[in-house]
């Protein structure tokens, strides 16, 4: 079943063409990995999928559905997040409220319920504290639920990272460089919790990375980009062995 | 376990200290002359615990605070003076409207500035403060520069007590809530929220104007406890001072801001110090605060002394 397909899209800033007639396709429940040298336009593209930028000619479908001139917030209660390539957390809330905020768009309080100190206010924010401590322990994160997030380790932050993209619930996941400032260790780490919050939540994940190798075991697909559109779609093995590729200086 | 309101603490608390203050006015150990000054003390509280919504939760400086004042002052006169209802019903209705003319202002300079990407905010606010001055000047139906006096006198020490701590509560209770985290991370990571489903113009919007609700209220609360408001009650200078109570109390410290808000009111006549000399000290105080610590003074003041003692420690040895 098709999630998200991109259709002949095209993006012009300052009369550059960043992104070519890109079409992209990502099944349900699959893993993509995204690659390709710098200024390639792999983080363009999330901005494009997520809907930070509006792109000039072309259509993203979402499930069938049109979604191509949605807002941000729109996109992200239809189920898509996303994570941001400069670390995203909210390094001054505590571990726990920086899932909570995941959580926005389910929890079901009023304004008037907030102020009036209702039963519902109590109940709901009861029921989430009981999922944010599950999402926490899942990541191996419940220790550490009253600290700042700012002050945990790169690791964790990753880690945390992601357990606030799940808190919203995706269909697609966007991971734009997730193991950003960890070791090769930690990144091999990272990318077996990729692998158990696709297969737990089935969750279809596309994932910008720089290293083939670590892609090689999660990966059902790998997609090259160059100059702002697809050059290559394939298994990791198969681009990995792929001659023609083997000049694109990946970053 | 949830809280079930607030904290019951800070709810006794706050009815202690309105016990203490009242028996002291009741049995004439607080004169009329300090009574007056504990007012505009809790006046400030209400201006300066708003302003930290703005500016400390939600991240937008805002340098228009005595404007919205002013517009609440002047609003909530001039309908208290002309409906129909009986004095302190019109007072209530006056305090109301003006505060909703205040948060219209608001809502209306901010609106377009928050648009833009930067800190715009800031210079339209500076300009809305000035307009609104000049404008108040230039109205003769206003008053103009000489004000309006002989306002009937309305702001008893229980209302002004009651009302500010509405606004507390209310602003606790906020903070408690989803809304309240979604407006301290938007300053954080707007993108990121945005990602998270927060819609953050509309939030920036809401809390912005809600903020100058609580001034509007506070300007008419004013009026009717000096009786005589004028243009330059509320210039630039006095929306400065109220940023300094809350960098002194801790941006998105809503507890220092009421104690900096308390101690800086009552300081200029506990010292019997004049208006200029309160600038500076004001001001030399807020610099000291954002060179030796990133929070608050006065909650902090433990790692304040901490931090000072180990920097002394590191030069000796």
């Amino acid at each position: 079943m098709v999630l998200l397909k991109l259709n002949k899209l095209n993006l012009i800033f300052n009369d550059m063409r960043i992104i070519r007639d890109l079409d992209f396709v990502v099944e349900g429940k699959e893993i993509v990995g995204l690659i390709g040298a710098t200024q390639s336009g792999k983080t363009v593209l999330f901005d494009l999928i997520s809907g930070f930028y509006k792109a000039n000619t072309g259509k993203i479908y979402f499930e069938g559905d049109d979604i191509t001139k949605f807002s941000v917030e729109k996109k992200s209660q239809l189920g898509i997040a996303r994570t941001f390539q400069n670390g995203s957390i909210f390094s001054e809330l505590s571990v726990k409220d920086n899932v909570k905020i995941g959580f926005y768009n389910f929890i079901n309080y009023s304004l008037k319920s907030v102020i009036l100190r209702s039963k519902k206010f109590f109940d709901e924010e009861k029921r989430l504290s009981d999922e944010v401590y599950n999402v926490l322990k899942m990541f191996g994160l419940e220790y550490y639920e009253n600290l700042l997030a700012g002050d945990l380790s790169y690791g964790l932050q990753g880690k945390l990272d992601i357990a606030r993209a799940i808190a919203c619930g995706p269909k697609l996941l966007l991971l734009d460089r997730p193991t950003n400032g960890m070791d090769k260790n930690e990144a091999e780490e990272f990318m077996d919790i990729i692998k158990m919050v696709n297969k737990k939540f089935s969750t279809a994940i596309v994932l910008i990375e720089n290293d083939i190798d670590l892609m090689m075991n999660i990966c059902d697909r790998v997609v090259v980009m160059e100059y702002g559109t697809v050059i290559a779609s394939d298994k990791p093995v198969e681009i990995k062995n792929n001659q023609a590729l083997a000049s694109i200086s990946f970053s | 376990m949830t809280k079930r309101f607030l904290s019951y603490k800070g709810l006794l608390l706050l009815f202690g200290i309105y016990l203490v203050l009242l028996i002291g006015i009741k049995s004439e150990m607080i004169n009329f002359y300090w009574e007056g000054i504990f007012k505009l003390a809790l006046i400030n509280i209400i201006l300066v615990v708003s302003l930290n919504l703005a500016t400390g939760l939600l991240g937008q400086l805002n340098l228009a605070h005595s404007a919205f004042m002013a517009i609440g002052a002047y609003t909530c006169v001039f309908i208290t003076r002309n409906l129909f209802f009986p004095g302190f019903i019109n007072f209530l209705f006056g305090l109301f409207l003006g505060g909703m003319a205040a948060m219209i202002f608001a809502y209306l300079i901010s609106a377009p500035a928050m648009k833009i990407p930067g800190n715009y905010l800031i210079i339209a606010t500076i300009a809305a403060n000035e307009i609104i001055k000049d404008l108040i000047i230039n109205l003769n139906i206003l008053g103009g520069s000489s004000g309006i006096h002989g306002i009937n006198y309305y702001s008893n020490f229980s209302f002004v007590y009651l009302i500010m701590a509405l606004i507390i509560i209310f602003i606790y209770v906020i903070k408690d809530s989803k809304y309240g985290r979604a407006i301290m991370c938007i300053p954080q990571n707007e993108m990121l929220a945005k990602s998270c489903g927060i819609d953050t113009f509309h939030s920036k919007l809401f809390v912005f104007s809600i903020a100058a609700f609580f001034a509007g209220v506070a300007g008419g609360l004013y009026a009717h406890e000096m009786t005589v408001i004028e243009p330059n009650m509320f210039d630039f200078s006095y929306s400065l001072e109220l940023l300094a109570m809350v960098i002194i109390g801790g941006l998105g410290n809503i507890i220092g801001s009421i104690v900096s808000a308390f101690i800086f009111s009552l300081m200029p006549y506990v010292f019997n110090i004049g208006s200029e000399l309160k600038v500076i000290i004001h001001v030399v105080i807020m610099i000291l605060v954002i060179i030796f610590m990133k929070k608050s003074l006065i909650l902090d003041y433990k790692r304040f002394l901490m931090d000072t003692w180990s920097d002394v420690k590191k030069k000796i040895w």
